[in-house]
């Protein structure tokens, strides 16, 4: 058993660790080990091989790998472009133009992909050229691109809600539906903020806005309906019960090889580099989970989530106060680490207070990732920002950053809503009973 | 793909002389055709779900076992890759207090992270093999349709830990070689952390790029 104060020491310990440049996965491991050694003696290690195998050789973690191999063929397969161009036909009209388009192809690349970090880059290579010529805000394009592309993780398929769901073994299902109406108000939320700012201040989208070419707009809308029948695939047979996360995961594997061979993408070459990818980044995934299992494991011995409880129930807070403070714990570590990382090493801890607080484990699992979202985008670590600055190639990061202020707001009050009524978060997937 | 220059690495153009200089391009040749085989295993893996889905729904007819073989091909697939995105630098750290320190420090941090790597990979591999021991000595059976014998899926999956031991004990040996060389350009670029722009080139779209920019470029 551990106390109060050794549990806080043993976090404090992996903070500096994982600041000081260690991978994170070693990190989780020697910290768990450590833990296990010097709490209940060496023996205890004894059975790692056989936990190690039994945690991954699992059928439902199989969907991390099969959305990551998903989303690379959609990126490779010119997907982005067309729904891009689809998408600014129809949105260029309302005040604000094309940063609507940023918004609205971020949220449908997020239906098809599981990565914020991803559909970053995609739509920010989409995006950029077409916004060159037209004399836009950068700072306004840029925040709009790193903000919406942050529904990737939010806007099922999410990799990040699987992992939720896996370290906390919530079910993956009712998490994907849960994020999703979250995910659509965020959108919508983003796109009102353009268009406030866009009518208080015109000059944010340059002279005139600029309109793209309207011939064949129709025929365009058929760019739209490959990508929605994955996501309807995906989203309809998780919730009407015919597919689970990880079949529905392989259904999006081969709906998407076969847009790949309609746009002439396909080749020996293209499959090579996304499968290449696709190992890289499951097992980068994969070798935190581990640590985060065995970290897991560790605790559970050492009675941390009890300790933790007793803990809080003592301070005899409101639960709201307790939420607020969890925000701010959340924004300050986003600053400093990976918003992958921070929700794996953080859940543990996390996890047993909400439980004692009475929150639905899958509303927060929509919380923490939504807390992830906001990592990506605070510096000084915030990938989003460094991915938009990279594809943008010009001008500085601090552009990025001030654009992002205004879409951060809206974030915050998506937190609170969804903190005031959860059931934003719940219905969908009470409405399924799951 | 044979001839790529990705694949040939700094190292390529040094005179020979050390090691890790002569295993440079032979390593991540090798991690990278094992990383193509785990791919088309989960490519495989994700095909024959679908079918299975099909043949479900359609004709009502299931397969066995589809689902029993998806969490072995994870469990593959993970422990082939470690050594892959060890190799390629894809292992998250935090590098907030990397961009801050000199040269030096950031080399010697670099080894520092590389060798507990390492040594994290020879204590997986440790006790992957105690797991396959045990296996072997219950001749333990998968409870389930297929009645798989563990030890066949078991056996994979320790060799992909034999994998990344492996690659980890070379990237110790590489780091170490640069770092006595003071070829801390090098070391950044073999073992350090991926750069923004290189993540971006990883996830962007040119397939001729391949893997190529998390890999050492020549």
């Amino acid at each position: 058993m551990i106390g109060i104060g050794g549990i806080v020491i043993g976090f404090v310990v992996i903070l500096v660790l994982l600041v000081s440049g260690l991978h994170v996965a070693a990190v989780m491991i020697l910290t768990a080990i450590g833990g296990i050694v010097f709490g209940l003696g060496p023996a205890m290690l004894a059975n790692l091989g056989n936990m190690m195998w039994a945690e991954l050789n699992s059928f439902i973690l199989t969907a991390i790998p099969l959305y990551i191999l998903m989303g690379e063929i959609l990126v490779h397969s010119q997907v982005a472009q067309r729904m891009y161009r689809a998408l600014a036909d129809w949105l260029t009209w309302l005040p604000g133009g094309l940063l609507h388009t940023n918004v609205a192809a971020s949220t449908a690349f997020a239906a098809i992909s599981g990565s914020s970090v991803a559909t970053a880059a995609t739509i920010g290579t989409v995006a950029f050229p077409t916004f060159r010529a037209q004399r836009y805000n950068e700072s306004w394009v840029a925040g709009s691109i790193a903000s919406g592309a942050t529904l990737g993780i939010l806007i099922p398929p999410s990799i990040n809600l699987i992992i939720y769901g896996a370290i906390t073994e919530t079910s993956i299902g009712a998490l994907f539906l849960a994020g999703f109406v979250p995910g659509l108000l965020l959108a919508l939320l983003f796109m009102l903020t353009i268009l406030v700012a866009a009518l208080l201040k015109p000059s944010i989208t340059g002279a005139g806005g600029g309109q793209l070419g309207k011939d064949g707009r129709i025929a365009r809308l058929f760019d739209l309906l490959a990508p929605l029948f994955i996501f309807v695939v995906i989203i309809g047979g998780i919730y009407q019960g015919w597919a689970t996360p990880t079949e529905a995961a392989a259904i999006g594997v081969v709906a998407s090889l076969l847009l790949a061979l309609i746009n002439r993408k396909l080749s020996f070459a293209m499959l090579h580099s996304v499968l290449l990818g696709t190992v890289r980044v499951t097992a980068m995934i994969l070798l935190i989970l581990t640590g985060a299992f065995i970290l897991n494991f560790s605790m559970g011995l050492l009675g941390v989530p009890e300790q933790i409880s007793s803990f809080v129930s003592s301070l005899d807070v409101a639960p709201l106060t307790l939420i607020v403070c969890i925000v701010l714990f959340y924004l300050l570590l986003g600053c400093f680490l990976d918003a992958l990382a921070m929700m794996i090493t953080t859940i543990p801890i996390m996890f047993p207070i909400i439980l004692h607080l009475g929150y639905d484990p899958v509303w927060f699992g929509v919380f923490v990732v939504i807390m992830c979202e906001l990592a990506l985008l605070t510096p000084p670590v915030g990938m989003n920002l460094y991915v938009v600055q990279g594809v943008r190639k010009s001008g500085q990061l601090s552009d990025v950053m001030r654009g992002v202020l205004p879409f951060f707001g809206a974030i915050l009050a998506l937190v609170a809503l969804i903190t005031l009524f959860p059931m934003i978060v719940l219905w969908l997937p009470r409405a399924v009973g799951l | 793909m044979p001839g790529n220059p990705h694949d040939t690495g700094p190292g390529a153009a040094r005179p020979p002389g050390s090691v890790s200089d002569a295993l440079l391009a032979p390593m991540h040749a090798l991690l990278r055709a094992i990383a193509l085989v785990a791919g088309y295993a989960l490519l495989a893996q994700a095909v024959a779900t679908f079918i299975e889905i099909l043949a479900r729904k359609l004709f009502n007819y299931s397969f066995q076992g589809v689902d029993e073989i998806g969490g072995y091909v994870l469990a593959i697939v993970a422990s082939f890759g470690f050594g892959y995105a060890a190799m390629t630098r894809s292992h998250t750290r935090v590098d907030l207090v990397l961009h801050r320190v000199a040269p030096g420090i950031r080399a010697l941090i670099h080894l520092l992270a590389t060798t507990i790597l390492a040594l994290i990979a020879c204590g997986m591999l440790w006790y992957a093999l105690q797991a396959f021991r045990e296996t072997l000595a219950y001749q333990s059976i998968a409870n389930s349709p297929l009645e798989t014998p563990i030890w066949i899926p078991q056996s994979i999956w320790l060799a992909g830990f034999c994998v990344f031991a492996l690659a980890g004990l070379f990237l110790v040996l590489r780091a170490a070689q640069l770092f006595a060389r003071r070829d801390y350009q090098s070391l950044e670029h073999e073992v350090g952390t991926a750069t923004p722009e290189e993540e971006i080139d990883a996830l962007a779209h040119d397939p001729g790029a391949a893997d190529g920019p998390t890999e050492p470029r020549s």
